[in-house]
Protein backbone atom coordinates (compact mmCIF):
# COMPACT_ATOMS: atom_id res chain seq x y z
CA UNK A 1 0.00 0.00 0.00
CA UNK A 2 1.20 3.39 -1.02
CA UNK A 3 2.15 5.96 1.94
CA UNK A 4 -0.30 8.40 0.37
CA UNK A 5 -3.33 5.50 0.84
CA UNK A 6 -1.84 4.71 4.15
CA UNK A 7 -1.78 8.00 5.45
CA UNK A 8 -5.54 8.63 3.93
CA UNK A 9 -6.74 5.34 4.83
CA UNK A 10 -5.39 6.56 8.84
CA UNK A 11 -7.51 10.23 8.29
CA UNK A 12 -10.37 9.07 7.34
CA UNK A 13 -10.39 6.23 10.60
CA UNK A 14 -9.53 9.33 12.79
CA UNK A 15 -11.82 11.76 11.41
CA UNK A 16 -14.57 9.43 11.79
CA UNK A 17 -13.53 8.02 15.91
CA UNK A 18 -13.73 12.22 15.95
CA UNK A 19 -17.10 12.44 14.44
CA UNK A 20 -18.05 9.66 16.66
CA UNK A 21 -16.37 11.37 19.75
CA UNK A 22 -18.25 14.51 19.12
CA UNK A 23 -21.84 12.83 18.47
CA UNK A 24 -20.74 10.70 21.85
CA UNK A 25 -19.95 13.93 23.90
CA UNK A 26 -22.22 16.74 22.62
CA UNK A 27 -25.79 15.70 23.54
CA UNK A 28 -24.30 14.87 26.68
CA UNK A 29 -22.70 17.99 27.92
CA UNK A 30 -25.71 19.49 29.27
CA UNK A 31 -26.01 17.46 31.48
CA UNK A 32 -22.52 18.69 33.26
CA UNK A 33 -23.95 21.99 33.46
CA UNK A 34 -27.49 21.22 34.40
CA UNK A 35 -28.41 22.51 37.76
CA UNK A 36 -30.43 21.15 40.51
CA UNK A 37 -33.16 23.46 40.40
CA UNK A 38 -34.04 23.70 44.26
CA UNK A 39 -30.83 25.70 44.29
CA UNK A 40 -32.55 28.12 42.62
CA UNK A 41 -35.89 28.43 42.86
CA UNK A 42 -38.31 27.71 45.86
CA UNK A 43 -42.14 28.26 46.55
CA UNK A 44 -40.71 29.65 50.01
CA UNK A 45 -37.28 30.86 51.60
CA UNK A 46 -34.52 32.07 49.62
CA UNK A 47 -32.80 29.30 47.14
CA UNK A 48 -28.74 29.20 47.85
CA UNK A 49 -27.92 30.49 44.51
CA UNK A 50 -30.36 33.46 44.62
CA UNK A 51 -28.68 34.36 48.17
CA UNK A 52 -25.17 34.01 46.61
CA UNK A 53 -26.34 36.82 44.51
CA UNK A 54 -27.81 38.81 46.46
CA UNK A 55 -24.34 38.81 48.57
CA UNK A 56 -22.19 40.18 45.47
CA UNK A 57 -24.70 43.03 44.98
CA UNK A 58 -25.07 43.85 48.72
CA UNK A 59 -21.48 43.79 48.37
CA UNK A 60 -21.70 46.57 45.75
CA UNK A 61 -23.83 48.56 47.63
CA UNK A 62 -22.30 48.56 50.23
CA UNK A 63 -18.42 49.39 48.38
CA UNK A 64 -18.68 52.43 46.52
CA UNK A 65 -15.18 51.75 44.60
CA UNK A 66 -16.53 48.74 43.41
CA UNK A 67 -19.79 49.88 42.98
CA UNK A 68 -18.59 52.98 40.56
CA UNK A 69 -16.18 50.72 38.70
CA UNK A 70 -19.08 48.48 37.82
CA UNK A 71 -21.12 51.91 37.14
CA UNK A 72 -18.56 52.91 34.48
CA UNK A 73 -18.52 49.51 32.68
CA UNK A 74 -22.77 49.76 32.05
CA UNK A 75 -22.72 52.82 31.40
CA UNK A 76 -19.59 53.59 28.96
CA UNK A 77 -22.12 50.93 26.94
CA UNK A 78 -25.23 52.66 28.32
CA UNK A 79 -26.60 54.76 30.77
CA UNK A 80 -29.96 52.76 31.16
CA UNK A 81 -28.64 49.80 32.10
CA UNK A 82 -27.27 52.04 36.02
CA UNK A 83 -31.00 52.35 36.10
CA UNK A 84 -32.42 49.36 35.28
CA UNK A 85 -30.34 47.72 37.72
CA UNK A 86 -31.23 49.63 40.41
CA UNK A 87 -35.23 49.08 39.62
CA UNK A 88 -34.13 44.70 38.94
CA UNK A 89 -32.44 44.74 42.14
CA UNK A 90 -35.25 46.67 44.79
CA UNK A 91 -37.53 44.16 42.79
CA UNK A 92 -35.69 41.24 44.14
CA UNK A 93 -35.29 42.79 47.50
CA UNK A 94 -38.70 43.54 48.17
CA UNK A 95 -39.33 40.07 47.09
CA UNK A 96 -36.43 38.28 50.06
CA UNK A 97 -38.03 40.43 52.84
CA UNK A 98 -41.30 38.98 51.79
CA UNK A 99 -40.08 35.59 50.99
CA UNK A 100 -37.79 35.97 54.62
CA UNK A 101 -39.12 38.82 57.42
CA UNK A 102 -35.56 38.14 59.13
CA UNK A 103 -34.12 39.64 56.34
CA UNK A 104 -36.55 42.30 55.82
CA UNK A 105 -34.53 45.25 57.72
CA UNK A 106 -31.53 44.53 55.77
CA UNK A 107 -33.70 44.50 52.75
CA UNK A 108 -35.26 47.72 53.35
CA UNK A 109 -31.82 49.21 54.09
CA UNK A 110 -30.63 48.55 50.83
CA UNK A 111 -33.79 49.54 49.26
CA UNK A 112 -34.27 52.71 50.87
CA UNK A 113 -30.54 53.57 50.11
CA UNK A 114 -31.19 53.02 46.24
CA UNK A 115 -34.47 54.80 46.00
CA UNK A 116 -33.15 57.82 47.69
CA UNK A 117 -30.22 57.62 45.45
CA UNK A 118 -31.87 57.20 42.44
CA UNK A 119 -34.19 59.91 42.86
CA UNK A 120 -31.30 62.46 43.77
CA UNK A 121 -29.66 61.26 40.89
CA UNK A 122 -32.51 62.27 38.75
CA UNK A 123 -33.18 65.83 40.15
CA UNK A 124 -29.32 66.55 40.24
CA UNK A 125 -28.52 65.28 36.67
CA UNK A 126 -31.68 66.06 34.98
CA UNK A 127 -34.03 63.05 33.53
CA UNK A 128 -31.17 62.25 31.16
CA UNK A 129 -28.95 60.80 32.97
CA UNK A 130 -30.24 57.84 32.92
CA UNK A 131 -31.57 58.12 29.36
CA UNK A 132 -29.07 57.28 26.04
CA UNK A 133 -27.91 59.93 24.00
CA UNK A 134 -29.74 60.29 21.58
CA UNK A 135 -32.80 61.61 24.24
CA UNK A 136 -31.45 64.90 23.97
CA UNK A 137 -31.87 65.40 20.11
CA UNK A 138 -35.49 66.06 19.93
CA UNK A 139 -38.67 67.03 21.71
CA UNK A 140 -41.21 64.53 23.28
CA UNK A 141 -44.72 64.62 20.97
CA UNK A 142 -46.51 64.64 24.52
CA UNK A 143 -46.39 67.52 27.14
CA UNK A 144 -44.74 67.71 30.04
CA UNK A 145 -42.17 66.19 28.29
CA UNK A 146 -41.66 63.33 30.93
CA UNK A 147 -40.14 59.85 30.03
CA UNK A 148 -42.10 56.88 31.25
CA UNK A 149 -39.01 54.78 31.79
CA UNK A 150 -38.21 56.69 34.42
CA UNK A 151 -41.27 57.68 36.35
CA UNK A 152 -42.86 53.88 35.53
CA UNK A 153 -39.52 52.44 37.06
CA UNK A 154 -39.53 54.79 40.23
CA UNK A 155 -42.61 54.13 40.61
CA UNK A 156 -42.50 50.53 40.56
CA UNK A 157 -39.85 51.04 43.44
CA UNK A 158 -41.12 53.13 45.26
CA UNK A 159 -44.54 50.28 45.26
CA UNK A 160 -42.24 47.64 46.06
CA UNK A 161 -40.72 49.31 48.89
CA UNK A 162 -44.13 49.97 50.46
CA UNK A 163 -45.53 46.81 50.00
CA UNK A 164 -43.20 44.98 52.01
CA UNK A 165 -43.54 48.06 54.80
CA UNK A 166 -44.98 51.74 54.76
CA UNK A 167 -43.15 54.22 54.60
CA UNK A 168 -45.12 57.41 55.09
CA UNK A 169 -42.56 60.21 53.16
CA UNK A 170 -42.50 57.94 49.96
CA UNK A 171 -46.74 57.58 49.77
CA UNK A 172 -46.68 61.19 48.06
CA UNK A 173 -43.65 60.23 45.91
CA UNK A 174 -45.49 56.97 44.99
CA UNK A 175 -48.69 59.42 43.99
CA UNK A 176 -46.71 62.19 42.12
CA UNK A 177 -45.43 59.59 39.68
CA UNK A 178 -48.84 57.67 39.26
CA UNK A 179 -50.26 61.06 38.25
CA UNK A 180 -47.01 61.74 36.03
CA UNK A 181 -47.83 58.25 34.80
CA UNK A 182 -51.51 58.31 34.21
CA UNK A 183 -51.27 61.55 32.47
CA UNK A 184 -48.48 60.55 29.95
CA UNK A 185 -50.04 57.44 29.14
CA UNK A 186 -54.02 59.16 28.71
CA UNK A 187 -52.95 61.58 27.01
CA UNK A 188 -51.35 59.29 24.35
CA UNK A 189 -53.21 58.46 21.16
CA UNK A 190 -52.52 54.55 22.23
CA UNK A 191 -52.46 54.82 25.58
CA UNK A 192 -48.98 54.70 25.75
CA UNK A 193 -46.45 57.63 27.04
CA UNK A 194 -43.06 58.15 25.59
CA UNK A 195 -39.67 56.56 27.05
CA UNK A 196 -37.62 58.94 24.74
CA UNK A 197 -38.72 62.07 22.02
CA UNK A 198 -41.93 60.06 20.03
CA UNK A 199 -40.90 56.59 20.88
CA UNK A 200 -43.03 54.71 23.19
CA UNK A 201 -41.78 51.19 24.32
CA UNK A 202 -43.58 48.33 25.65
CA UNK A 203 -41.17 47.49 28.10
CA UNK A 204 -41.67 51.05 30.14
CA UNK A 205 -45.50 50.51 29.81
CA UNK A 206 -46.37 47.54 30.81
CA UNK A 207 -43.68 48.69 33.47
CA UNK A 208 -45.93 51.44 34.20
CA UNK A 209 -49.00 49.51 34.30
CA UNK A 210 -47.95 46.99 36.76
CA UNK A 211 -46.84 50.24 39.04
CA UNK A 212 -49.93 51.50 38.77
CA UNK A 213 -51.61 47.89 39.76
CA UNK A 214 -49.50 48.28 42.96
CA UNK A 215 -50.28 51.42 43.70
CA UNK A 216 -53.64 50.55 43.49
CA UNK A 217 -53.28 47.66 46.34
CA UNK A 218 -51.48 50.30 48.44
CA UNK A 219 -54.09 53.61 48.18
CA UNK A 220 -57.18 52.31 47.19
CA UNK A 221 -57.58 53.96 43.96
CA UNK A 222 -58.72 51.91 40.93
CA UNK A 223 -57.24 52.12 37.47
CA UNK A 224 -59.19 48.67 36.27
CA UNK A 225 -61.18 50.83 33.79
CA UNK A 226 -57.78 52.41 32.51
CA UNK A 227 -56.52 48.45 32.18
CA UNK A 228 -59.22 47.93 30.28
CA UNK A 229 -58.87 50.81 27.59
CA UNK A 230 -55.19 49.85 27.08
CA UNK A 231 -55.73 46.06 26.25
CA UNK A 232 -58.15 47.37 23.89
CA UNK A 233 -56.15 49.38 22.21
CA UNK A 234 -53.09 47.07 22.33
CA UNK A 235 -54.79 44.39 21.18
CA UNK A 236 -55.91 46.18 18.21
CA UNK A 237 -53.08 48.33 17.51
CA UNK A 238 -49.63 47.44 18.56
CA UNK A 239 -49.81 43.42 18.24
CA UNK A 240 -47.33 42.63 15.51
CA UNK A 241 -50.11 40.40 12.73
CA UNK A 242 -48.10 37.69 12.08
CA UNK A 243 -46.70 36.54 15.50
CA UNK A 244 -49.57 37.98 17.88
CA UNK A 245 -46.58 39.26 19.80
CA UNK A 246 -47.33 42.76 21.46
CA UNK A 247 -44.93 44.97 18.97
CA UNK A 248 -41.71 46.61 21.58
CA UNK A 249 -41.16 49.95 20.11
CA UNK A 250 -43.58 52.49 18.13
CA UNK A 251 -44.38 56.25 18.13
CA UNK A 252 -46.87 58.40 20.08
CA UNK A 253 -49.04 58.01 17.25
CA UNK A 254 -48.72 54.10 17.32
CA UNK A 255 -46.69 53.69 14.37
CA UNK A 256 -44.61 50.39 14.52
CA UNK A 257 -40.79 51.03 14.94
CA UNK A 258 -39.70 47.82 16.00
CA UNK A 259 -41.68 44.39 15.83
CA UNK A 260 -41.56 41.53 18.83
CA UNK A 261 -38.24 41.68 20.47
CA UNK A 262 -37.23 39.16 23.62
CA UNK A 263 -35.56 41.91 25.67
CA UNK A 264 -39.20 43.33 25.51
CA UNK A 265 -41.97 40.72 25.40
CA UNK A 266 -40.56 38.40 28.31
CA UNK A 267 -40.57 41.44 30.28
CA UNK A 268 -43.87 42.34 29.39
CA UNK A 269 -45.74 39.16 29.83
CA UNK A 270 -44.11 39.37 33.42
CA UNK A 271 -45.56 42.92 34.35
CA UNK A 272 -49.36 42.15 32.43
CA UNK A 273 -49.60 39.40 34.91
CA UNK A 274 -50.93 41.90 37.21
CA UNK A 275 -53.42 43.80 34.58
CA UNK A 276 -54.68 40.25 32.59
CA UNK A 277 -53.41 37.20 33.55
CA UNK A 278 -54.65 35.64 30.60
CA UNK A 279 -53.19 37.81 28.10
CA UNK A 280 -50.47 37.58 29.79
CA UNK A 281 -49.84 34.10 29.52
CA UNK A 282 -50.69 34.09 26.02
CA UNK A 283 -48.21 36.47 25.17
CA UNK A 284 -45.68 34.04 27.00
CA UNK A 285 -46.47 31.56 25.50
CA UNK A 286 -46.42 32.58 22.04
CA UNK A 287 -43.04 34.09 22.56
CA UNK A 288 -41.45 30.52 23.85
CA UNK A 289 -43.21 29.36 20.41
CA UNK A 290 -41.57 32.45 18.30
CA UNK A 291 -38.73 33.52 20.74
CA UNK A 292 -37.35 30.64 22.77
CA UNK A 293 -34.36 28.00 21.40
CA UNK A 294 -32.90 25.16 22.58
CA UNK A 295 -29.92 23.46 21.28
CA UNK A 296 -28.97 20.10 22.50
CA UNK A 297 -30.75 20.35 26.08
CA UNK A 298 -28.59 24.63 26.44
CA UNK A 299 -31.91 26.82 26.23
CA UNK A 300 -31.55 30.36 25.18
CA UNK A 301 -33.84 32.96 23.78
CA UNK A 302 -33.24 35.12 20.14
CA UNK A 303 -33.99 38.61 20.63
CA UNK A 304 -36.43 38.29 16.79
CA UNK A 305 -39.01 35.83 15.56
CA UNK A 306 -38.57 34.25 12.76
CA UNK A 307 -41.18 36.40 11.01
CA UNK A 308 -39.53 39.51 12.05
CA UNK A 309 -35.64 40.40 11.90
CA UNK A 310 -34.86 43.89 13.57
CA UNK A 311 -32.10 46.11 13.50
CA UNK A 312 -29.77 45.65 16.19
CA UNK A 313 -29.68 48.04 19.12
CA UNK A 314 -28.34 47.89 22.45
CA UNK A 315 -31.12 46.35 24.50
CA UNK A 316 -30.07 42.89 22.88
CA UNK A 317 -26.50 42.72 23.55
CA UNK A 318 -24.25 41.36 20.19
CA UNK A 319 -26.64 38.67 18.98
CA UNK A 320 -24.91 35.63 18.32
CA UNK A 321 -24.99 34.34 14.65
CA UNK A 322 -26.36 31.25 13.39
CA UNK A 323 -27.89 30.25 17.08
CA UNK A 324 -29.15 34.33 16.99
CA UNK A 325 -28.93 33.71 21.01
CA UNK A 326 -28.88 37.36 22.68
CA UNK A 327 -28.45 37.90 26.16
CA UNK A 328 -30.53 40.85 26.96
CA UNK A 329 -33.84 38.25 25.76
CA UNK A 330 -32.15 35.65 27.35
CA UNK A 331 -31.35 37.11 30.64
CA UNK A 332 -35.18 38.61 30.69
CA UNK A 333 -36.51 35.11 28.91
CA UNK A 334 -35.30 33.87 33.04
CA UNK A 335 -37.51 36.54 34.45
CA UNK A 336 -40.86 35.12 32.43
CA UNK A 337 -40.20 31.67 32.94
CA UNK A 338 -39.87 31.73 36.52
CA UNK A 339 -43.29 33.96 36.42
CA UNK A 340 -44.96 31.27 34.45
CA UNK A 341 -43.32 28.58 36.81
CA UNK A 342 -41.83 27.11 33.07
CA UNK A 343 -39.29 24.80 34.99
CA UNK A 344 -38.42 23.02 31.89
CA UNK A 345 -37.67 26.30 29.87
CA UNK A 346 -36.06 27.60 33.21
CA UNK A 347 -33.71 24.66 33.55
CA UNK A 348 -32.47 24.14 29.96
CA UNK A 349 -32.04 28.57 30.55
CA UNK A 350 -29.74 27.87 33.57
CA UNK A 351 -28.15 25.19 31.91
CA UNK A 352 -26.82 27.61 29.54
CA UNK A 353 -25.68 30.06 32.07
CA UNK A 354 -23.67 27.85 34.14
CA UNK A 355 -22.44 27.26 31.16
CA UNK A 356 -21.67 30.08 29.04
CA UNK A 357 -22.03 32.98 31.44
CA UNK A 358 -18.75 32.37 32.97
CA UNK A 359 -19.77 32.42 36.88
CA UNK A 360 -17.12 33.48 39.33
CA UNK A 361 -17.72 32.76 42.87
CA UNK A 362 -16.01 33.94 45.91
CA UNK A 363 -16.66 34.42 49.54
CA UNK A 364 -19.91 32.94 49.24
CA UNK A 365 -20.96 34.90 46.50
CA UNK A 366 -21.79 34.95 43.25
CA UNK A 367 -21.58 36.80 39.79
CA UNK A 368 -21.16 36.31 36.42
CA UNK A 369 -18.61 37.56 34.41
CA UNK A 370 -20.26 37.47 30.87
CA UNK A 371 -22.91 39.66 32.59
CA UNK A 372 -22.70 42.92 34.33
CA UNK A 373 -24.83 44.52 37.22
CA UNK A 374 -28.17 44.66 35.35
CA UNK A 375 -28.19 41.28 34.26
CA UNK A 376 -27.10 39.87 37.35
CA UNK A 377 -30.03 41.74 39.17
CA UNK A 378 -32.57 40.64 36.40
CA UNK A 379 -31.50 36.95 37.17
CA UNK A 380 -31.70 37.59 40.89
CA UNK A 381 -35.06 39.06 41.02
CA UNK A 382 -36.07 36.01 37.83
CA UNK A 383 -34.56 33.34 40.93
CA UNK A 384 -36.99 35.39 43.88
CA UNK A 385 -39.87 36.97 42.23
CA UNK A 386 -43.38 35.93 43.66
CA UNK A 387 -44.10 37.05 46.69
CA UNK A 388 -44.62 40.90 45.45
CA UNK A 389 -47.03 39.99 42.59
CA UNK A 390 -49.24 38.02 44.71
CA UNK A 391 -49.72 40.40 47.30
CA UNK A 392 -50.39 43.05 44.75
CA UNK A 393 -52.91 40.38 43.69
CA UNK A 394 -54.48 39.56 46.65
CA UNK A 395 -54.80 42.98 48.44
CA UNK A 396 -56.46 44.11 44.94
CA UNK A 397 -59.27 40.89 45.04
CA UNK A 398 -59.77 41.79 48.85
CA UNK A 399 -60.43 45.55 47.88
CA UNK B 1 14.33 22.50 22.07
CA UNK B 2 11.25 23.61 24.10
CA UNK B 3 9.81 25.64 21.65
CA UNK B 4 10.14 22.54 19.45
CA UNK B 5 8.43 20.19 21.40
CA UNK B 6 5.16 22.45 21.84
CA UNK B 7 5.17 23.29 18.14
CA UNK B 8 4.94 19.46 17.41
CA UNK B 9 2.43 19.09 20.08
CA UNK B 10 0.18 22.39 18.75
CA UNK B 11 0.96 21.63 14.56
CA UNK B 12 -0.90 18.70 13.50
CA UNK B 13 1.75 15.83 12.39
CA UNK B 14 1.12 12.25 11.44
CA UNK B 15 1.12 11.98 15.26
CA UNK B 16 -2.21 13.95 15.44
CA UNK B 17 -4.10 11.02 13.96
CA UNK B 18 -3.56 8.75 16.30
CA UNK B 19 -5.00 8.18 19.69
CA UNK B 20 -2.33 9.33 21.84
CA UNK B 21 -2.36 12.75 19.47
CA UNK B 22 -5.82 12.94 20.27
CA UNK B 23 -5.12 12.92 23.69
CA UNK B 24 -2.18 15.42 23.58
CA UNK B 25 -4.51 18.22 21.57
CA UNK B 26 -7.39 17.58 24.35
CA UNK B 27 -4.45 18.77 26.90
CA UNK B 28 -3.88 21.53 24.30
CA UNK B 29 -7.48 22.60 24.82
CA UNK B 30 -7.24 22.60 28.29
CA UNK B 31 -3.74 23.72 29.22
CA UNK B 32 -5.01 26.99 26.30
CA UNK B 33 -8.22 27.38 29.22
CA UNK B 34 -5.90 27.62 32.37
CA UNK B 35 -3.60 29.95 30.54
CA UNK B 36 -6.06 32.41 29.61
CA UNK B 37 -7.99 31.70 32.86
CA UNK B 38 -4.76 33.07 35.12
CA UNK B 39 -3.95 35.81 32.84
CA UNK B 40 -7.69 36.83 34.33
CA UNK B 41 -9.34 37.38 31.12
CA UNK B 42 -12.49 35.57 32.16
CA UNK B 43 -13.55 38.81 32.95
CA UNK B 44 -13.46 40.08 29.40
CA UNK B 45 -16.14 37.79 28.65
CA UNK B 46 -18.35 40.39 29.43
CA UNK B 47 -18.19 41.54 25.94
CA UNK B 48 -21.28 38.89 25.18
CA UNK B 49 -23.63 41.23 27.20
CA UNK B 50 -22.11 44.15 25.71
CA UNK B 51 -20.84 45.24 28.10
CA UNK B 52 -16.94 47.09 28.25
CA UNK B 53 -14.77 45.40 30.57
CA UNK B 54 -12.38 47.85 31.21
CA UNK B 55 -15.39 51.09 31.18
CA UNK B 56 -14.00 52.45 28.40
CA UNK B 57 -15.80 51.78 25.15
CA UNK B 58 -15.57 48.23 23.53
CA UNK B 59 -12.21 47.89 20.90
CA UNK B 60 -10.53 45.47 19.67
CA UNK B 61 -8.18 45.27 22.56
CA UNK B 62 -10.86 44.53 25.20
CA UNK B 63 -12.86 42.22 23.13
CA UNK B 64 -9.93 40.03 22.18
CA UNK B 65 -9.44 38.44 25.55
CA UNK B 66 -12.68 37.33 25.97
CA UNK B 67 -13.08 36.17 22.96
CA UNK B 68 -10.06 34.26 23.48
CA UNK B 69 -11.22 33.54 26.78
CA UNK B 70 -14.27 31.82 24.95
CA UNK B 71 -12.71 30.11 22.55
CA UNK B 72 -10.58 28.35 25.22
CA UNK B 73 -13.30 27.74 27.26
CA UNK B 74 -15.55 26.19 24.28
CA UNK B 75 -12.52 24.17 22.93
CA UNK B 76 -11.70 22.97 26.53
CA UNK B 77 -15.19 21.67 28.02
CA UNK B 78 -16.60 20.32 24.20
CA UNK B 79 -13.81 19.46 21.83
CA UNK B 80 -11.63 18.23 24.72
CA UNK B 81 -13.70 15.60 25.94
CA UNK B 82 -14.80 14.56 22.12
CA UNK B 83 -11.37 13.97 21.18
CA UNK B 84 -10.92 11.56 24.51
CA UNK B 85 -13.64 10.16 23.16
CA UNK B 86 -12.33 9.96 19.92
CA UNK B 87 -9.02 8.35 21.20
CA UNK B 88 -10.72 5.75 22.52
CA UNK B 89 -12.74 4.69 19.91
CA UNK B 90 -9.35 5.02 17.75
CA UNK B 91 -7.94 2.51 20.03
CA UNK B 92 -10.79 0.24 20.03
CA UNK B 93 -11.03 0.09 16.18
CA UNK B 94 -7.50 -0.21 15.89
CA UNK B 95 -6.49 -2.89 18.35
CA UNK B 96 -9.48 -4.64 16.67
CA UNK B 97 -7.77 -4.15 13.21
CA UNK B 98 -5.19 -5.80 14.46
CA UNK B 99 -6.46 -8.97 15.78
CA UNK B 100 -8.21 -9.89 12.49
CA UNK B 101 -5.17 -9.38 10.86
CA UNK B 102 -3.29 -11.32 13.41
CA UNK B 103 -6.25 -14.09 12.90
CA UNK B 104 -6.12 -14.02 9.17
CA UNK B 105 -2.13 -14.48 9.04
CA UNK B 106 -2.65 -17.19 11.60
CA UNK B 107 -5.70 -18.65 9.32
Amino acid sequence: MSRLRQFLKRAAWAMLAIAIGFAIWLPLAHFVFKPNLADYRSPGGIPPAAMALARHHLELWSNPVSRAGEVRRMRASNAEWDFMGRTFFVLALANMALRDPAIEPKCLAAIDAIIDETIRLERQEGKFFFLMDYARGSEFAGKPDRSLFLDGEIAMMLGARRMVRERADYKPLLAERVAAIINSMQSGPVLSGESYPNECWMFCNTTALAALRLADALDGADHSGFFAKWLGTARAKLVHRDTGLLISSYTYDGTMLDGPEGSSIWWSSHCLVLIDPAFARDQYERAKREISADILGFGYAREWPRSWQGKHDIDSGPVIPIVEASAGSSGLAFVAAGAFDDDAYLTRLLTTLNFAAFPVRRDGAVRYSASNQVGDAAMLYALVQGPLWRKAMQKGAAR
Amino acid sequence: MKAKRLLKLVVPTGDWLSPKGFVSRAAVCVAALAIVHLLGWREYTSIISGTSPTGEPISLSTALPGMLYMAAWFAAVLVAPSLLIAAGVLRLARRRNENNTRGEDLG
